[in-house]
């Protein structure tokens, strides 16, 4: 009943919205429907028996011809990914509490049901529904970022649309491929799904389905052309839907549906999507570093740090698994705060350009505070949670092969200069003219701020509480891998 | 059969009524009229009869089409009120031939011979001559009237002409004897019968308009008056893929080898060509033609894949079809009738003008693209698995390509609705029109939801 609550409040919450038009207060509402699935999903924390495989399984019968049902449950992993999804989206809402807020409920209503479609990708427990909150996920960020995004939305919105459709559709048409082979009577039920064992020759083929899907929504080297553009002219609000929760989607799905049920495949082509995400790391962080507006140097950044994850998801380890899904829950944090300091810094200042920048810190004091522990989570500092998550992956990479771990540590001395080097021009130096009267942190955002830096600190501090709850996801997804493992020679 | 009889009445009557200068009574009657035959269909349920030495019957499957056929031409009539609004000649003439047009429809269905079969055809055809060129002073419709003759003329001659072969090779035109002697005989069919056999199909592809037979359809479809492209990329379709169906499954036996080759070609050709097409249109019922041709190709997988189900599939798919063509174009004539025009531009601001028409649209436009929950999702989802289970992978390939490119336009109009500013003020929304265009985009999302309401029906 949890997991249905989860997805069903918002989606009652968003309905109201829509058809509330514009009276006062819509935007409370919105905050207490969103602080009230965030109850909820507190109460799903506490709830969790981390030795169940399904925890608040919920199943009914859809259509029962073609096998598939209403189930919903969560692994540690669901667990984490919605917890995920329920605290960023109030601080979502809090950062638009402002004085030139322009949105109308109907905002409010998109960004809560795509919050119940991301809850519902996270606990599904059936491929088709998984499928549909997927795409449900998708037609709200599209209409937030077509109807409230900047300059030129109309293309970018639409080019991200169509690709990552085109990536789901190949998805689907692995979901049925499972489907059909499935003991009949066919069940789209995932765990039966992934149990199934294709012959090689089709493993590859559904495996290459499957990987199109997820990296283009993550995205992976070479599916990135959509997301900086995408990123960059979003709204604040959008962007922060998209790189803070929605990519997680993509890593869900490779953990969920594409290790298990390709696991021969995968372990034979690990080397090349390796390849693929370091490279994606070095050449997003490179580029990060030649950016000139603070929100594409974002989006270069969150590119980066996605590359690596998907690169240490290949790595096929106990570390490496674990230090991914801390380091989705980490990203997810940072990244939010990133853009909600480049929204503060827009508004402020009414410009992006870092070179139009300088000197906040000297009239800002605690919004340079802010700043700065953010960046050092994202940099990965020891004692933020960036660090715990990137050193796991590394430990796990070096155990996969030396050199790969290599670069991908060289790589991210490389993060640390884009960030330091954007913090040191736009924070340092004299005040320009733009930055001279620029106002400290408000009440109100420091109701984002503050749970931010206790987030970011805490994660850093004391990570056994996430580790625990992911253990069991990790292992159980490794535990088929054994056999496989020494048995296949990769194809690199 | 007491449909047809039926609604041949009704078309007689209708006539009659022009005659006595009944014009306020002629809705009413039709509709009422129509919704007895709808009656008189849903009471042959259950039971399979036959009629006249076995040249018709009526089963599960010609009942359900029917049903399906005789609503939307009810959905037609209630538009036509809106569309007909300003209209001073009478109209009893062009509303008789829809009923007659509707009753050739139902023959092709009900047929068990080829010969009942081509007579259905060609009442529908002939029909739809008349109806394509009803707008007497628009050079466009009269050269859609003529465009539709000529190929339409041509197509019925090769489907004649395949019959013919069909005949000369099996002795027989009823559809029972010429799937027997073509089960019977599989190892050694004669060319003869394989050229017929070929030229039906090619003959029916004509007639659904499916690629390379496509080239009168977006002229036709453009030329015509709005209500009778409505009509006729629903209605018509639907019966054209029914009887399609039925003579796949009745008359061309059990060895798919015979056609089911070329129409699996003919299917992928219809989704590349119908989709590319539409890319470039500016005009909503051009777009809305090249989709339909697009759809003709999706819906040729049905026939080529789903087998035993494949009743209940084209049954689905036609429904989620004709639910979000009716409400895409119940929106055209709205906007084409407030704003004189009908290019795609013509929507740009609807939604701040009227929400619930945009998004009605909208939920249209998204189920034809096929994005879930909507029913032509769920339309194309079923269609994709029968084909997975029948090993056409590339067919699913290219479909999925397809429907990737129709995004691109049936995220025009959206865009155009929620992204850009009116140049109008209010759109003449008629309450009869809103109610249909409400109940409709209603069912397209509860059909959607619960396919297995109409899947498990058949």
């Amino acid at each position: 009943m949890l997991t249905i609550s989860l997805i069903l409040l918002p989606l009652l919450a968003s309905l109201i919205l829509f058809l509330l038009k514009d009276k006062k207060g819509f935007h409370i509402l919105a905050l207490v429907a969103s602080l009230a699935e965030l109850v909820l999903g507190i109460v799903a924390l506490f709830g969790f028996d981390k030795g169940a495989a399904r925890n608040f399984p919920f199943d009914a019968m859809w259509i029962k011809s073609m096998g598939i049902s209403f189930s919903f449950g969560m692994s540690g992993l669901s667990l984490l990914l919605v917890l995920l999804t329920v605290f960023l989206v109030p601080m979502i809402i809090l950062t638009t509490f402002h004085r030139d807020n322009k949105y109308s409920s109907a905002f409010y209503g998109l960004i809560l049901l795509m919050q119940s479609a991301l809850v519902g990708v996270f606990t599904s427990s059936d491929g088709f529904l998984f499928y549909i909150f997927w795409e449900m996920a998708l037609i709200p960020i599209y209409f937030i970022c077509g109807l409230w995004g900047g300059e030129n939305k109309i293309k970018i919105t639409l080019k991200f649309f169509i690709y990552t459709m085109l990536g789901s559709l190949f998805m689907l048409t692995a979901l049925i491929w499972l489907y059909i082979k499935t003991p009949a009577p066919h069940t789209f039920n995932i765990d039966t799904m992934v149990m199934v064992k294709l012959p090689l020759g089709e493993q590859f083929w559904v495996f290459l389905a499957f990987f199109l899907g997820f990296a283009i929504k993550i995205p992976v080297f070479p599916f990135h052309s959509w997301q900086p553009d995408t990123y960059t002219v979003a709204p604040a609000a959008g962007s922060m839907l998209l790189a803070g929760i929605m990519l997680k989607m993509g890593l869900y799905g490779i953990l969920r549906f594409l290790i298990p049920s390709c696991s021969f495949t995968v372990i034979q082509f690990a080397p090349v999507v390796m390849i693929m995400a370091i490279t994606g790391l070095l050449y997003g962080s490179v580029i990060a570093i030649k950016q000139k507006e603070i929100k594409r140097l974002i989006a270069y950044s969150s590119f980066a740090h996605v590359g690596l994850m998907t690169a240490a998801l290949f790595a096929l380890n106990v570390d490496a698994l674990q230090g991914t899904i801390y380091q989705m829950i980490s990203h997810g944090f940072n990244v939010v705060a990133l853009f909600f300091i480049a929204d503060i810094i827009q508004r402020r200042t009414n410009t992006l350009q870092i070179n139009e920048l300088g000197g906040i810190a000297k009239v800002a004091p605690r919004f340079a505070v802010f700043f700065m522990i953010v960046m050092l989570g994202s940099v990965a500092l020891p004692l933020t949670n960036g660090f715990i998550g990137e050193f796991l992956m590394l430990v796990g990479m070096v155990q996969y092969s030396f050199y790969v771990a290599a670069i991908a540590g060289i790589s991210i001395i490389l993060g640390a200069v884009y960030m330091f080097w954007l913090y040191q021009r736009s924070m340092y130096g004299e005040t320009k003219p733009v930055t001279a009267a620029f106002a400290d942190l408000t009440s109100t955002e420091m109701w984002v701020a503050v749970p931010l830096i206790i987030i970011i600190i805490a994660m850093g501090v004391y990570p056994k509480p996430i580790l625990e709850i992911a253990k069991p996801t990790v292992e159980s997804i490794l535990f088929s891998l054994k056999p496989l493992k020494e048995a296949i020679i990769p194809v690199l | 059969m007491n449909t047809i009889i039926a609604i041949s009445l009704l078309g007689v009557i209708t006539l009659f009524l022009g005659i006595f200068n009944l014009k306020r009574w002629l809705l009413p009657v039709i509709i009422a009229g129509l919704v007895i035959a709808l009656g008189l269909d849903i009471a042959d349920w259950g039971t399979t009869t036959y009629y006249f030495s076995n040249m018709f019957f009526t089963d599960k499957f010609y009942v359900s089409f029917a049903g399906l056929m005789i609503v939307a031409t009810i959905v037609t009539f209630l538009i036509s009120a809106q569309y007909y609004k300003e209209e001073t000649r009478s109209l009893e003439g062009i509303f008789a031939i829809i009923l007659f047009s509707l009753v050739g429809g139902l023959i092709m269905i009900s047929s068990g011979n080829l010969a009942t079969f081509f007579i259905g055809l060609e009442i529908l055809s002939i029909s739809l001559y008349l109806l394509a060129g009803s707008h007497k002073n628009s050079s466009f419709s009269n050269e859609a009237a003529m465009k539709y003759f000529l190929m339409g003329s041509f197509a019925s001659a090769f489907l004649l002409f395949g019959i013919a072969l069909v005949y000369g090779a099996t002795g027989s035109l009823y559809n029972k004897d010429i799937a027997l002697f073509i089960n019977t005989n599989a190892w050694n069919l004669s060319s003869l019968l394989k050229a017929g056999v070929f030229l039906i199909s090619v003959g029916m592809a004509f007639k659904v308009a499916a690629v390379p037979f496509h080239f009168w359809a977006p002229d036709v479809y453009h030329g015509s008056p709005t209500l009778i492209t409505s009509y006729m990329i629903t209605v018509v379709k639907a019966a054209g893929f029914a009887a399609f169906l039925r003579l796949t499954t009745t008359c061309f036996g059990l060895d798919t080898d015979l056609w089911a080759q070329n129409i699996a070609i003919i299917a992928a050709l219809s989704i590349i060509v119908g989709n590319i097409g539409a890319l470039s249109q500016t005009r909503t019922k051009r777009m809305l033609a090249y989709s339909s041709i697009a759809h003709t190709g999706y819906i040729l997988i049905v026939l080529v894949a789903a087998q035993k189900s494949a009743s209940a599939v084209l049954f689905y798919y036609s429904i989620a079809y004709i639910l979000s063509n009716l409400s895409a174009f119940i929106v055209v004539i709205m906007v084409k009738k407030s704003t004189g025009s009908s290019g795609i531009d013509s929507f740009n601001g609807l939604a701040k003008v009227n929400p619930v028409v945009a998004l009605c649209a909208a939920i249209s436009f998204l189920s034809l693209a096929g994005i879930p929950p909507l029913a032509g999702f769920m339309a194309k989802y079923i269609v994709f698995t029968s084909a997975l289970l029948q090993g056409y992978i590339w067919l699913v390939v290219i479909a999925i390509i397809g429907s990737i490119i129709s995004i691109f336009y049936y995220f025009r109009p959206i865009i155009n609705m929620y992204m850009k500013k009116p140049d109008y003020e209010q759109i003449d929304t008629p309450k009869l029109s809103m109610v249909v265009l409400v109940i409709l985009t209603i069912l397209t999302v509860v059909i959607g939801f619960v396919p297995g309401l109409i899947l498990s029906w058949m």
